[in-house]
């Protein structure tokens, strides 16, 4: 049986602990994508998120309500991320980092390669160029305005809950946003000018 | 068209990769076997921000009332302190006013009547002093025989009365006194 977040919530706080799975269920592919766009590997992905929601059922007596589940359980999943950066800054250079992303990889892109059957070979080649291309930018971006930029952009989320889950404020959010954009836009001029043409 | 738009517009076509070789229930699976090794989340003790509020309002209403009390009782005894000290002054003015003659001499008496005065307490003065008819007749009596030891009777004689009698010597005696006392004034 499906219900509100909330619902949920509090048939779990009094008990019901096998209700968590719908939570888990409802928002695990959100979380996954999240997890992946900034940290790049799925498997590093998932840990991530699996954690995150684990931390957020030891956490569910202090969610206050006054802010979706998601957005909450983002937050989370940021914390767990940095964990994980931190983690990976502590590998020695002399060895290769461990789920770092690979250039070679089919993960070496954020976005899906779709196979338009109206596209030439060479077009499709360009798409998976600039998928490419767009996600080494984005990853390439400071960790703040990469996170601001994906939040925001990329996950749909509203400015306010961007600031939200990065526990900052509006203003400085808009100017991660902003700088991203801005960087982002100079990187990729060629291909916007490519694809237009 | 901006960046931002181009973007959608190309997110739309390209959308971010999802969970790849992720079983969603296998997921979910992992995920609550974790959780139920842990404590269940109510078990979990409250923090103490859930029953702090009520008990922090009453100890601020409890201070609150303290420190009424607290201002109330020096107030109340500053004022006792205050109301003793006016009744002792009291006491002592009154005291003083009583040594102190409500009317002094003179004050609103003319001179017509300060000598009126005077001169009746010279009478009474005089009339406490001037002891009884015979006791001033006996004083006189022996001042005469002192005199008739003293005065030769030729001094009496030369005088122009006659010791005949005592009772002639006493007119004698009251008439000199009253030229005297004419004389004087």
């Amino acid at each position: 049986m499906a219900g509100s977040d909330t619902e949920i919530i509090r048939a779990v706080l009094a008990g019901d602990v096998d209700r968590y799975a719908e939570l888990v269920d409802k928002h695990q592919g959100a979380a996954l994508r999240l997890a992946f766009s900034l940290l790049g590997n799925y498997e590093d992905a998932k840990d991530a998120s699996q954690n995150a929601f684990v931390s957020a059922f030891r956490g569910l007596c202090r969610f206050r309500g006054d802010a979706k589940f998601s957005t909450w359980l983002y937050r989370i999943i940021l914390n767990e991320c940095k964990d994980v950066y931190k983690w990976r800054a502590r590998q020695p250079l002399a060895m290769v980092r461990v789920g770092e992303a690979d250039p070679d990889d089919e993960t070496a892109s954020l976005f899906v390669d779709v196979d338009d059957p109206r596209a030439g070979p060479g077009d499709q080649l360009a798409n998976r160029e600039l998928a490419q291309h767009l996600s080494a930018a984005i990853r390439a971006l400071p960790m703040k305005q990469q996170t601001a930029f994906l939040l925001h952009h990329v996950h749909g989320l509203s400015l306010e809950e961007t600031a939200s889950v990065m526990h900052c404020r509006l203003g400085t959010v808009k100017s991660h946003v902003f700088r991203a954009t801005e960087h982002l836009q100079v990187l990729l001029r060629p291909w916007m000018a490519q694809e237009r043409g | 068209m901006d960046f931002t738009a181009w973007f959608r517009a190309w997110l739309t076509r390209h959308p971010l990769k999802g969970p790849h070789g992720v079983e969603a229930a296998r997921y979910t699976d992992e995920v609550m076997a974790k959780v139920r090794a842990l404590q269940p989340p109510a078990s979990v003790r409250a923090p103490l921000r859930f029953w702090l509020p009520w008990p922090r309002l009453a100890l601020i209403a409890a201070t609150a009332a303290v420190g009424l009390l607290i201002v109330m009782g020096t107030l109340h005894r500053a004022q006792l302190q205050l109301a003793s000290a006016i009744d002792r002054d009291a006491q002592v003015i009154t005291a003083v006013d009583e040594l102190v003659p409500t009317a002094p001499a003179g004050s609103g008496a003319t001179p017509e009547d300060l000598a009126q005065e005077l001169q009746t307490a010279d009478i009474l003065v005089l009339a406490e002093s001037v002891p009884s008819d015979d006791q001033w007749l006996d004083q006189t009596l022996q001042l005469l025989q002192q005199l008739d030891e003293d005065v030769p009777e030729e001094t009496i004689s030369a005088s122009g009365h006659t010791a005949e009698s005592q009772d002639d010597l006493l007119k004698a005696l009251q008439q000199l006194d009253e030229k005297d006392l004419t004389a004087n004034s």
